[in-house]
């Protein structure tokens, strides 16, 4: 038989779900997983709630959210590599839909009560720049487009971080807010996290010891740390949380001048970094688990 | 008119506008890319919604100039080492911000909408504006499981093609038997996939509420690849015209390149991707500069 694989073959293969025996093993490799998954595919079972982990080992606020999930009664599953997952979007007939599977999960779920992304370049620091833009552009499309709840979902402007701050900039224009300043990106965590700027940024300097911080989860849980006069803060907060309400449950972290009348907001991100270590992973981590899994 | 130019002269769309823009008598100032990008400062004042370039000792204010030209891209990706792989995209983020947060109404090179990035999750979320004018979007999957991948190019072979779900540049091939045994590789690879649609297309550049449509037929399937092909310049339908103007605004961007396919039988428009930055000197030669004129009337007005 021809190495040319014509539609009567897909059709037989449709037809009876195997390959025909004349078949090369290198066409029989390429068929295995799907007919594997097809054996292996049993309705899921049972109520218990499941989230999805992404993100490294290394990661100190990556280990706390599976530390804290794992005391939960809940199924965790922990992706390393994006090949742990196997991500599918699809737009047929103009509706775009997903599929999120995680590789070994015999019940073949499809649908997560939470997905925590915390991926980063360190999870495909063995692929080559083209096949780091290919899975990026899947699992930013897959993570974006999914009907499960996501931290962080990635937002219309892009796997930029200065984009969702522009964004923020201008939506600001007209409320009590002002901008203070930009903290640069750090492309190491590329996409989704910033560092705290350049070290020589005259603003960063200007505000050390001078800020505010709050953190946002955006439907509508707030901890706010600084200052502790609340009643002064809390209202601008609340215009804050509306803004972030799009985002659905992104984190936002904002600092803002303490001794100013209009409060300055000078930085966001999904995924405040270090500041988890200095306020608390655990309370954080333990209320937004909580939100979804009690 | 003074206008500001970022970009790099390698880059031949970049050459053939600032030719243009002087050509039209435009005050044009020069700012290389990676010069700015790897030595240069990028300063933001939110407060006032202005950014100053540093280079070489001397600074520039955005304010002061009329319009901003800018194709910048990011450069990190071929650093030789990452401490300059770092510095260039931290300098890339800035300048991609600064773009967004100025005040100009006239900036040729800004965008809210990075999606491109992922083809896919573009044309998904267009979908609310394209059928509205009718246009439908091509069937595709992208994904790095070969089950879902067999499935979909299953459904459709030998009409299907595959090509990079990125903005990495691909090429376009339709799908064959040497595909379907290195299909395994999606797994660390993932791969868009897409239903075939036989016909000409079409390459329309929107500038503010001016389109420029170009026809092109050739019997190859990426006829940007293609030695046998022809350009014929295309009087577009109304509501093509006005479904490109809507994408410029929708996603803040005053120049877009945007690719149909028509269907060679039943006469229907598929959208397949619209480029925020897109590589038009060909298309404008072939005009007679008719973009040219377009951006340089948007400048003017």
């Amino acid at each position: 038989m021809s190495q040319e694989i014509s539609t009567d073959l897909w059709e037989y293969i449709i037809a009876n779900d195997q390959l025909p025996p004349t078949q090369t093993d290198l066409v029989k490799q390429g068929w295995h997983t799907w007919l594997n998954n097809q054996r292996q595919w049993r309705p899921p079972e049972g109520n218990r709630k499941c989230a999805l982990l992404l993100g490294s080992p290394d990661d100190p606020l990556f280990e706390e959210f599976v530390k804290r999930a794992s005391e939960l009664e809940i199924e965790v599953f922990i992706a390393t590599r994006l090949e742990d997952l196997e991500l599918t979007v699809t737009i047929e007939g103009g509706k775009p839909a997903v599929q999120i599977l995680y590789i070994n999960d015999t019940l073949g779920r499809t649908k997560w009560d939470l997905i925590i992304n915390r991926y980063n370049y360190y999870l495909s620091d063995r692929l080559t720049e083209f096949q780091r833009c290919e899975q990026t552009a899947l699992l930013w499309s897959a993570l974006a487009l999914t009907a499960s709840p996501v931290i962080s979902r990635p937002s219309i402007s892009g796997p930029m971080p200065g984009s969702d701050f522009a964004q923020v900039v201008k939506s600001l224009e007209n409320s009590a807010w002002t901008v203070a300043g930009i903290l640069s990106s750090n492309p190491s965590d590329f996409p989704h996290t910033f560092s705290l700027g350049s070290n020589d940024h005259p603003i960063s300097h200007k505000l050390a010891g001078e800020i505010a911080s709050f953190f946002i989860i955006a439907d509508r849980y707030l901890f706010l740390f600084e200052p502790s006069d609340k009643d002064f803060w809390e209202p601008h907060c609340a215009s804050l949380v509306e803004l972030f309400i799009p985002l659905e449950i992104t984190f936002a972290l904002c600092f803002a001048v303490k001794y100013l009348d209009i409060p300055r907001l000078v930085w966001l991100t999904p995924w405040p970094e270090f500041q988890f270590a200095k306020y608390g992973a655990n309370e954080i981590s333990e209320v937004l688990l909580n939100r979804f899994f009690t | 008119m003074k206008i500001l130019c970022i970009g790099t002269d390698l880059d031949k769309t970049y050459r053939h506008t600032i030719k243009s823009l002087v050509k039209a008598g435009f005050s044009v100032e020069k700012v290389d890319l990676f010069s700015l990008l790897i030595n240069g400062k990028i300063l933001t004042d939110f407060s006032c919604r202005n950014s100053t370039l540093i280079l070489d000792g001397r600074a520039a204010e955005l304010k002061d100039f009329d319009a901003i030209f800018a194709r910048s891209f990011d450069i990190a990706a071929e650093a030789p080492n990452s401490n300059l792989a770092t510095t260039t995209r931290r300098s890339y983020y800035s300048l991609m911000l600064a773009l967004r947060v100025q005040r100009h109404q006239k900036i040729i090179g800004r965008t809210n909408d990075l999606s491109n990035l992922s083809k896919l999750f573009h044309c998904a979320n267009l979908i609310p504006i394209l059928s509205k004018f009718g246009i439908e979007v091509v069937d595709s999957c992208v994904t790095n499981s070969v089950y879902q991948g067999s499935r979909f190019v299953s459904r459709r072979m030998p009409h299907c093609i595959i090509k990079g779900a990125s903005a990495f540049k691909t090429s376009t091939q339709v799908v064959t038997a040497n595909h379907l045994r290195r299909l395994p590789h999606i797994v660390r690879t993932p791969t868009l996939f897409q239903s075939q649609i036989t016909g000409p297309d079409v390459r329309v550049h929107a500038i503010g509420n001016a389109t420029i449509g170009e026809l092109i037929i050739s019997s190859s399937v990426d006829y940007r690849f293609s030695c046998e092909k022809k350009h014929r310049e295309v009087s577009l339908p109304p509501c093509i015209s006005e479904c490109c103007s809507l994408l410029t605004q929708t996603l803040d961007s005053a120049l877009l390149g945007i690719d149909f396919k028509i269907d060679i039988e039943t006469g229907k428009w598929y959208f397949l991707e619209a480029n925020s930055m897109p590589a038009y000197h060909g298309y404008d030669i072939r005009s007679g500069g008719l973009i040219s004129d377009a951006i340089i009337q948007f400048f003017k007005n």
